[in-house]
């Protein structure tokens, strides 16, 4: 096994730079998961910690020592592709067998090792086929027995789940992290799908443009976002994010949203946002860190449903100040109707506040 | 009413090509036909022999030698040059391809087209001069720098000569082919190959080779066709000589009519061993259709890369 250390980690195409001054820690037998949208440079970094592509500046450290020039071959890493590239004239077999082949195992070991492997990911009945014939979760079995049948010190996966349906994912998705156990093997995991992160990672990286944005556990991402990007790239529904300005009445501080909306400051937090006033800055409060009451509070907004949105367990309840809309998410089974006046209660510690300019997030509450 | 004159239509349509068919292939096909049972000469009189011209050609010792020499002609240039050399270049540019971009690459490839562009002619004359048995040509010109005596390259290595002029030429049609095959194989495969633990020389084996397995068969048994039936170079450098060692079967049916250096306007025998040729490449045919089970490719799309 080994820990794996980016630094300063660049790689450009002419002038499109798809992975940009990245530097990552990852952990020794933990999985560490790259999220970011579409393009953002996932399968570029995972392609160089592969040895596949050469960093155009920085250097990959696998356990203190720098791989940069050392080919794949030498760098015993599995590697499943986004889109599997599982070979198409072998059968699973010999798909599955052929690392072991190169590495000229012999013929009893490569059997004993392909069966136990398949065994694994539970494709024992398939050795007979060609990837042609089987379905996309199952060549994604395949790919990754492929992948771990070499023993590797690092195990790559590119959005290994993004062609399964539904069902099928969530299966998978318990199945590979069962396996990263089982073997502790130390995994980088990439996807755009943050659920899919969040499950699976004991740390995220979430990129942007080839940019780190934050590198933390998941439940962080969600509690405390670096930046307006990472704020509104997770949690589904997305967070409400406001522009507000500081205001002060009667010596009561108000985040002033558009004209109608005032939502008071909590006071852990007035210390830290008083130099702020005057400001442009966001405020960010969760759908789920605000309840819906009959009965006024000492930090509740008043507000007219404009509509209701069911989402199976929950529904979301879209209140507009104006041109400002503020979106909540309540039970299912709470009595909301549209045109219903009630009293709003942002959850006080839950609420996060970015400067506009850089987008970076404010320390508030404690 | 309407119907008939649908199928009317159609024949006037399909008339102008019929036309063609007809007065440019499938007449002197079947002239050829009846030529080869006449004893036809200079005087192009049409007497038919019967059997005869087909039974000389069994008796005719020559042509076993020329059957030979077609033998190892076809299969000498096919799998020396067409085939293996124009899948070295194919790789060897793709590789370029890739790590050097797209120009040099093409410049490479083109510089291996140009002698399909050249006319015959002047083509043939380049190798005359190039393999002059005088220290007047390039190869001996060389030698006579070193201080070597000059070689008659044509007399001496006939054989070799026509088959590398004529796979010069030939490997163009197999690197073009090779070459779109190659590169239309996703990058991926060769990197899971590389992460696997594969080299260069081990990803050629295990996934490019496999991959272009359909164009590797089809330029085989496309080449070794035109082959057959190829002598226009051979009879510019060496007209079938020295004492028929690189006379093909499709030379011998040429010379036998049109006179080499034994003219004789033996059309009524030429036409014969022509129709000879035709069912020889027929078997070829039918023996490549089988092994290379062909009907799979023509059946269902080989396009296994995605
Ligand atoms: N070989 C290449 N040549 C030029 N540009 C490239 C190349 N590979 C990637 N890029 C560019 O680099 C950026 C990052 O690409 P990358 O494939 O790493 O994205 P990704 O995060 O994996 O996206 P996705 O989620 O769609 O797979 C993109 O803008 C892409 O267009
Ligand atoms: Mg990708």
């Amino acid at each position: 096994m080994a820990n794996v250390r980016l630094k300063n980690l660049t790689k450009t195409f002419g002038s499109v730079v798809a992975v940009d001054n990245v530097s990552l820690d990852i952990p020794d037998g933990k999985v560490t998961v790259l999220l970011g949208p579409s393009g953002c440079g996932k399968t570029t970094l995972l392609l160089m910690l592969a040895g596949i592509y050469q960093p155009t500046h920085g250097e990959v450290y696998f356990d203190d020592v720098m791989v940069n020039g050392i080919p794949p071959k030498l760098r015993n890493v599995g590697l499943v592709f986004q889109s599997y590239a599982l070979y198409p004239h072998m059968t699973v077999f010999d798909n599955i067998a052929f690392p072991l082949r190169l590495q000229k195992v012999p013929k009893d070991e490569i059997r004993d090792r392909v069966h136990a492997i398949t065994k694994v990911v539970q494709i024992s009945d398939l050795l007979k086929r060609k990837p042609g014939q089987m379905s996309g979760g199952q060549q994604q079995r395949v790919a990754l027995a492929r992948a771990l049948v070499k023993n590797p010190d690092l195990l790559l996966l590119d959005e290994p789940l993004s062609n399964l349906d539904a069902r099928l994912r969530i299966e998978t998705r318990v199945e590979i992290k069962r396996i990263q156990q089982e073997f502790g093997i130390t995994t980088v995991l990439v996807t755009h799908d943050q659920v899919e992160a969040v499950t699976m990672a004991d740390n995220v990286a979430v990129l942007k443009k080839g940019v780190l944005q934050q590198y933390s556990p998941p439940e962080e991402l969600l509690l405390k976002p670096d930046n307006i990007f990472v704020a509104s790239f997770m949690g589904d529904p997305p967070m409400n994010l406001l522009d507000t300005e500081l205001v002060v009445r009667d010596d009561r501080a108000f985040f002033k949203c558009g004209s109608e909306l005032e939502i008071p400051v909590p006071p852990e937090a007035r210390e830290a946002v008083l130099s702020r006033t005057g400001k442009g800055l966001v405020i960010g409060i969760r759908p789920e860190n605000m309840s819906l009451k009959e009965e006024e509070g000492d930090y509740a907004i008043r507000g007219k449903v404009f509509m209701v949105e069911l989402l199976g367990r929950d529904k979301l309840v879209d209140f507009r100040f104006g041109e400002v809309a503020l979106r909540v998410l309540v039970p299912a089974d709470l009595p909301v109707n549209t045109g219903e006046e009630l009293w709003i209660h942002p959850h006080q510690s839950r609420i996060h506040l970015f400067d506009k300019e850089n987008s970076e997030t404010i320390p508030i509450a404690v | 009413m309407t119907k008939k004159r649908g199928h009317f239509m159609i024949f006037l349509l399909l008339a102008p090509a019929l036309l063609i068919t007809l007065t440019f292939y499938l007449v002197p096909g079947i002239l050829t036909g009846a030529m080869s049972f006449t004893n036809m000469d200079h005087r192009l009189t049409w007497n038919f022999v019967g059997f005869s011209n087909y039974v000389a050609m069994f008796k005719d010792t020559i042509l076993s030698r020329v059957f030979w020499n077609t033998i190892l002609y076809v299969f000498g240039t096919l799998l020396l040059f067409n085939v293996t050399f124009g899948l070295l270049i194919a790789l060897a540019t793709s590789y370029i391809a890739e790590r050097h971009g797209e120009k040099p690459s093409l410049f490479f490839r083109a510089l291996w087209l140009l002698p399909r562009f050249t006319p015959p002619i002047v083509y043939g004359v380049i190798w005359l001069w190039i393999l002059d048995p005088t220290r007047n040509g390039l190869l001996n010109g060389v030698l006579n720098w070193f201080g070597q005596k000059p070689v008659s390259w044509i007399s001496e290595f006939p054989m070799a000569v026509i088959v590398l002029t004529n796979g010069v030429i030939g490997a163009s049609f197999g690197m073009i082919l090779f070459y779109s095959a190659i590169t239309s194989i996703s990058r991926e495969y060769n990197w899971a190959a590389a992460v696997d633990g594969a080299g260069w020389l081990h990803r050629i084996r295990y996934v490019t080779l496999p991959l272009i397995r359909w164009p590797l068969l089809f330029v085989t048994a496309y080449q070794t066709l035109s082959l057959l039936t190829s002598y226009e170079y051979i009879l510019i450098l060496t007209g079938g000589g020295p004492f028929y060692k690189t006379t093909v079967w499709s030379l011998y049916a040429y010379n036998e009519a049109f006179g080499g250096y034994y003219a004789s306007y033996r059309f009524g025998y030429a036409t014969a061993l022509t129709l000879g040729l035709v069912i020889v490449s027929i078997i070829a045919s039918v023996i490549y259709w089988r092994v290379f089970r062909f009907r799979e490719m023509m059946s269902e799309p080989k396009i296994e890369v995605i």
